[in-house]
């Protein structure tokens, strides 16, 4: 007996992580797959419609919001992710090798600690309200006139953006910090007595040699700002109309407003299809270095 | 180096199968040590099928529903009751599910923190503890349909939205309340006195299964205390309006253009909101302006009539006021944006639900208190139409307290309750009978006027199975539509098209029809051969 559980000991140990994965994470992907195959409506009995809903996403009637929605997604992360690691990089570049960091670092990590639904309901309501925001009251000093932002479809998704750039650069900036403090001196010496100038050290030797810290960055970034979702729903619930109705507020409003499961389950599962694909390409990619 | 590492691993490994031995022994110990434990549950669960063997005597009771009145009519000669009775004059047992323990979920408002406040005396009373589950709105949503569509039994009492109200009864996730009621051993009809509510509040818990037809039929749901939602009425600021000899606009013609002055004459004041964004029950403002103008949400088969001309006239007036005399950024206020800028005194006409009038009046709350009027909706060419909303209480039907969770439905609901809730000025009630008293009449005169005024024009919404679903679609295009992205008129026609669409996929015009015809007490329109949508 004891020597079974000795040999065996390791599948004992693995077993609640085993069990946790498979509760938490396998069973309800598996489910939700399952169900994207029927028409549900809840309250109502599952009928099998195979393929329909997703026929009805890519091209029946709901392939106008679907494409809509996607358009509003590509361009929401593309931004988002980009506008992070530059201004990331940026500050990381500026404190990572200063004697206070430490302090300075915490300053940084504030913004992240703040709970998305906080921020997004004190950005949507204090800073951003039109008539009695802080935002344009600031900018009234400097003679800018008042601006709508997330009140306005035009200033919604830029708004947005800004958000999420404010709550999540920080995250960038503690990873990028990090990688750059643990670089090797010995290059970058080499290319000072080279005679490179500063631009040309960063360019040319730090990045290559940051390039898994990046893109292992990038990775996490893109994965949480494809499912942003908290921060939208507490600041415009997806309007002005439909002008911040990512794909994730579109599958919640489907879900929870419409009681159409079966469209939302085929839209999750695009969603982690999309999501999951790019983790591959984005791996793949790192595998190579 | 390897050696001491090996065996410190092995120890670990025994360590911890020692102490999962030892947990398993501990456990095995307290089950084997707690034996009434175990009999409570077999007691429990043998006194399910009683339960259920009185439910399935009730259908003999509600044969005899038709002598009831008789029987009432017999006892009234016997013994008068006050028109508001105390608890205790109830010819039921209180306490005979003493030691039950029922769970409750609402959202939290001033009405249901007061039933919360007010629970241990109805412990006192009864023996049953009442817990409480208030949550957010939008939250309590979510997690209410997600309570009812698992069928756990988790909550007893579920407090249901207005919007929710057809698809709570027509998907069944509510156990009908009629069977408690016709019960004299849970129920003394005469203390509780149902037709004391008004008929359009019973009517948000009626339905007819034969014909599938919500707002007609037994009784489902029962009022919930603290809500009789006249929605919208107009409030207005009376020191701007005396300020600049205007008076309360009588009709949405005159309303825009006293906006215009007010907006040429006072610039630091926002002349009109209402609601404007997407859900949040913004539907409610262009709809009873669309009754109005003498439309409507659907003719009588369910088909939107959206793009007719009265709506689209209707939507058209409610998208200029919100664009030209609303405040910025018009397209993305919700009912609490709206009312925060009314009570700091920032706006001059604000229209929406009655509810909020306590909290206006308030000079706790509310800056401007002292200066608020209230006045019936404006009319349109075609008159007046508010919408009547009612907030509800019903049984889940996998609650297995489903008799407690009666008793306080019943308790919360009668017609005492209901009155010491609006006399502490926390919500309007549901009952006549509370607005016989002198108390009420004195704290919240204006409003009963305006109210009992309303209570002749009024229209339930128009709520299909997917009414969260139009309502979404509708107020997503007019939010567009404030926000300038399309014409109030193209908002129309294209919510047309998309709700169509909706209805037809959920099967409302399929044949022979699987629902009723529709009819929430506005202008009913006939279906028109040459409907387009």
């Amino acid at each position: 007996m004891i020597k079974v559980l000795k040999k065996s000991s390791h599948i004992i140990f693995f077993l609640p992580a085993l069990i946790f994965l498979f509760v938490g994470i396998a069973y309800p992907i598996v489910w939700s797959i399952n169900n994207s195959f029927y028409q549900w409506i809840i309250g109502g009995n599952p009928i099998f419609v195979g393929l329909k809903n997703y026929y009805d996403i890519f091209f029946g009637i709901l392939s106008k919001d679907f494409w809509y929605s996607v358009y509003i997604t590509v361009i929401l992360t593309l931004l988002t992710v980009a506008l992070q690691l530059t201004i990331g990089m940026g500050i990381a570049l500026l404190i990572y090798d200063r004697t206070q960091n430490k302090i300075i670092r915490s300053i940084f990590l504030l913004p992240m600690v703040i709970p998305p639904v906080v921020s997004g309901t004190i950005w949507g309501n204090f800073i951003y309200n039109p008539s009695y925001g802080i935002l344009n009251y600031v900018l009234s000093f400097f003679g800018v006139a008042p601006q709508l932002w997330t009140y306005s479809s035009q200033q919604a998704l830029p708004s947005v953006i800004v958000i999420l750039v404010w709550q999540w650069t920080p995250f960038v900036v503690l990873l990028l910090s990090a990688g750059l403090e643990s670089l090797p001196k010995a290059p970058m010496e080499a290319a000072v007595i080279d005679g490179a100038s500063s631009w040309q050290i960063f360019w040319y030797v730090k990045v290559p040699l940051l390039k898994p810290v990046i893109l292992a960055v990038t990775v996490l970034r893109l994965m949480d700002t494809l499912r942003a979702f908290d921060i939208i729903i507490s600041t415009t619930l997806g309007g002005p109309g439909r002008a911040t109705e990512i794909l994730n507020i579109m599958t919640y409003l489907t879900a929870f407003v419409h009681f159409n499961m079966g469209v939302a389950s085929a839209l999750g599962t695009i969603l982690f299809t999309i999501s999951l694909a790019a983790v591959i390409i984005m791996l793949y990619i790192l595998r190579e270095r | 180096m390897s050696e001491p590492k090996k065996v410190d691993r092995r120890k670990f490994i025994y360590a911890g199968l020692g102490a999962v031995a030892l947990i398993a022994i501990g456990a095995a110990a307290y089950v084997a040590m707690n034996p009434p434990v175990v009999t409570q549950t077999v007691t429990t669960s043998t006194t399910v099928p009683t339960t259920s063997v009185v439910t399935t005597t009730v259908p003999t009771t509600s044969v005899v529903t038709t002598t009831v009145p008789t029987t009432s009519v017999v006892t009234t000669t016997t013994e008068i009751l006050p028109p508001i009775p105390d608890y205790s004059l109830a010819k039921i047992d209180w306490k005979q599910f003493k030691g039950t323990n029922i769970n409750l979920i609402s959202h939290s408002a001033p009405q249901t923190e007061y039933m919360k406040k007010r629970a241990p005396e109805f412990e006192e009373l009864t023996g049953i503890k009442v817990t409480f589950d208030l949550y957010a709105e939008k939250e309590y949503s979510d997690k209410v349909v997600i309570a009812a569509q698992s069928a756990s039994g988790m909550y007893d009492v579920l407090a249901v939205l207005p919007a929710y109200s057809a698809t709570f009864v027509m998907q069944k996730w509510v156990d009908p309340v009629y069977k408690y009621i016709e019960n004299p051993k849970l129920c003394d009809q005469r203390w509780y006195n149902l037709p004391d509510f008004y008929d359009s509040a019973l009517s948000y818990g009626r339905f007819d299964p034969s014909t599938n037809t919500f707002g007609v039929g037994q009784q489902h749901m029962i009022p919930a205390p603290g809500y009789l939602e006249t929605l919208p009425v107009l409030y207005y600021r009376k020191d701007i309006l005396s300020e600049l000899g205007l008076k309360v606009p009588q009709t949405f013609d005159e309303l825009e253009e006293e906006c215009r002055i007010i907006k040429e004459r006072k610039s630091n004041i926002v002349p009109f909101v209402t609601r404007g964004c997407r859900m949040a029950g913004t539907w409610n403002i262009p709809l009873a302006m669309i009754g109005c103008y003498g439309g409507n949400f659907f003719d009588q088969e369910w088909y939107p009539i959206l793009n007719r001309p009265e709506a689209i006239e209707a939507v058209t007036k409610y998208v200029s006021l919100m664009r030209n005399y609303g405040p910025p950024g018009a397209a993305m206020y919700d009912y609490t944006k709206a009312m925060e800028l009314f009570k700091s005194g920032g706006a001059a006409f604000y229209l929406d639900t009655g509810n909020y009038y306590g909290v206006l009046t308030d000079p706790a709350t509310s800056q401007v208190a002292n200066n608020v009027g209230v006045a019936e909706i404006p009319a349109g060419p075609k008159g007046r139409k508010v919408n009547f909303l009612q907030w509800s209480l019903a049984i889940d039907p996998n609650s297995k307290n489903k008799e407690a969770a009666w008793l306080f439905i019943q308790w919360v609901t009668s017609a005492k309750f209901a009155y010491e809730l609006m006399a502490a000025g926390k919500g309007p009630s549901p009952r006549k009978s509370t607005y016989n008293e002198r108390v009420i009449q004195d704290k919240w005169g204006d409003f009963i006027n305006v109210v009992a005024a309303s209570g002749k024009y009024s229209q339930i919404l128009p709520l299909s199975l997917i009414a969260g679903k139009t309502q979404d679609i509708f107020s997503s295009y007019t939010s567009a539509a404030i926000d300038g992205q399309i014409t109030a008129e193209e908002a129309c026609r294209r919510a047309n098209k998309e709700i169509y669409d909706a209805m037809k996929a959920a099967g409302y015009y399929d044949k022979p029809p699987k629902y009723g015809t529709y009819n929430n007490g506005g202008n009913v329109i006939p279906h028109s051969p040459d409907w387009t949508p």
